[in-house]
């Protein structure tokens, strides 16, 4: 009997990644927090579920999903690695993957994603039924000039500073208004954005 | 001696790709016009006498459409200048540039209202370009001055992100009771557009232009300047300006004003009745 697994699919590109440092130019020279901020990168991170026997069985239909189509993955620029996270809600911890001491994310998505289910309709109409679905997320990995610890609200607000567009000075990485963002910070603690 | 004519900067940012067309138009409409770079001297771009940010893929829309350019200092010279009257209109990226500036609706200058999200379309998805007809929902602003109110004004568009949003409550009911709509999709026929493709984005009660409280500040997703001249139509455009377009095939009347240049004749007459009222 088939159960639910779900992956995070990251997916970067191999070379220097132009949006990532289109954003960390702007956070450091427009928003003023060079001394702040000191590196930004950024990954697709997709959000899949599979109804499958068993996780590795999940896991060959994402491969072959990646290898086959062009839907998430070019080999030819894209690298991309494939992570379990249960068959529940995954949590903070799964977020938090690949993180360093020194890096926290902010995560991003559309309100209304349809992203996603353009992607599970193209793959449905390859004839594959067992995905059930699909959200993409961008993951957003903030390098700070100093280790956030814990308990420390400056931090938080700095996070919030970049990831959410709340005026003219202050936000980049998310649109409250059209997206919604979460931080995750590198000990796998979660922090709503923007709901 | 005739007064001089208006002056306006048509501002360039890094992967804008209408500059050239909107200048043409702003021209056809009687002002000069120059293009302005972003980085250029902001001492020089107050000396202009209204803006339009004009269409295209500002730093290639990376991180989110117009997300990186409302940060630029040139913006800075912006909101100064809008905040002493002088008109300003962003056409498609230039919406979105204004938008996530905080510019537009302006309730709380500077403050981000509302988002131009993705396109919602039925059984798509992504980039999407169709000729639309505009309603304008209020003539007070520097884009609709010249615009007779029951004019349908065909207009195209082309964008990816043209969805006006906001999570904040009732905000839409306040921007149309105060006007601040200047601009909606309809049907040919004028009435309000009931889905796609008339509304051709998903945005909020067809939303396709709103202006700041004080009406010199515009955005709007549809391109004017690919609709200023009678050629630029399609011969199978539905309505009055297509009957309109179909009788000027092969003649000089398709070298014509076309509906688009409304709105740049809208920017001109703004500039003008505020010099009269200053």
């Amino acid at each position: 009997m088939a159960t639910r697994h779900s992956f995070f699919l990251s997916v970067e590109l191999k070379a220097t990644g132009n949006e990532a440092r289109s954003a960390l130019e702007a956070v450091q020279e427009k928003m003023g927090l060079r001394d702040q901020v000191s590196g930004l990168a950024r990954e697709d991170l997709w959000e899949i579920d599979v109804d499958a026997r068993t996780v590795e069985g999940a896991r060959e239909t994402i491969e072959q999903l990646v290898r086959t189509t062009n839907l998430f993955a070019n080999p030819n620029k894209h690298k991309y690695t494939l992570a379990n996270v249960g068959g529940a809600e995954p949590g903070a911890a799964s977020w938090a993957a690949g993180l360093e001491g020194d890096e926290v994310a902010v995560l991003v998505t559309d309100r209304e994603s349809t992203e996603g289910e353009s992607v599970l309709s193209a793959i449905r109409r390859i004839g594959v039924d067992d995905v059930v679905s699909i959200r993409k997320w961008t993951r957003w990995r903030i390098r700070l000039a100093e280790p956030p610890t814990r308990g420390d609200t400056d931090v938080l607000a700095l996070i919030r500073r970049i990831g959410v567009a709340t005026g003219r000075r202050d936000g980049l990485l998310s649109n409250p208004h059209s997206q919604i963002s979460r931080a995750v910070l590198p000990w796998g603690e979660e922090k709503v954005l923007a709901a | 001696m005739s007064e001089p004519r208006p002056n306006i900067a048509v501002l360039r940012f890094p992967g804008m790709n209408c500059e050239e067309e909107t200048r043409r138009s702003v021209l056809a409409a009687g002002a000069s016009c120059d293009i302005f770079m972003w980085n250029g001297p902001t001492s020089r771009l107050k000396d202009f006498d209204g803006y339009v940010l004009p269409g295209g893929f500002s730093y290639q829309d990376r991180v989110r459409a117009g997300a990186i350019a409302a940060k630029d200092r040139v913006v800075d010279c912006l909101f100064e200048q809008a905040e002493a009257g002088k008109p300003v209109i962003g056409i498609c990226n230039g919406a979105q540039i204004l938008i996530e500036a905080g510019m537009v609706p302006g309730i709380r200058v500077g403050r981000v209202e509302m988002g131009l999200a993705h396109n919602i379309m039925p059984d798509r998805d992504g980039y999407y370009t169709r000729w639309t007809h505009l309603v304008v929902a209020h003539r007070e602003s520097c884009a609709t001055a010249a615009l007779e109110p029951a004019d349908t004004v065909p207009i195209p568009v082309a964008h990816a992100e043209g969805r006006f949003v906001t999570t904040e409550e009732g905000l839409v009911d306040r921007l149309f009771e105060a006007g601040q709509v200047v601009l909606t999709y309809g049907a040919p026929d004028g009435t309000p557009a009931s889905g796609f493709p008339d509304n051709p984005n998903g945005s909020s009660r067809n939303i396709a232009g709103i202006s700041n409280p004080a009406g010199n500040v515009v955005a709007m997703m549809p391109h004017p300047e690919r609709s200023s001249w009678m050629f630029q139509l399609p011969e199978n455009l539905p309505g009055e300006w297509g009957r309109r377009r179909r009788e000027a095939a092969g003649g000089d009347a398709l070298f014509g004003a076309g509906p688009g240049l409304g709105v740049m004749s809208s920017l001109v007459r703004f500039i003008e009745n505020s010099g009269r009222e200053a």
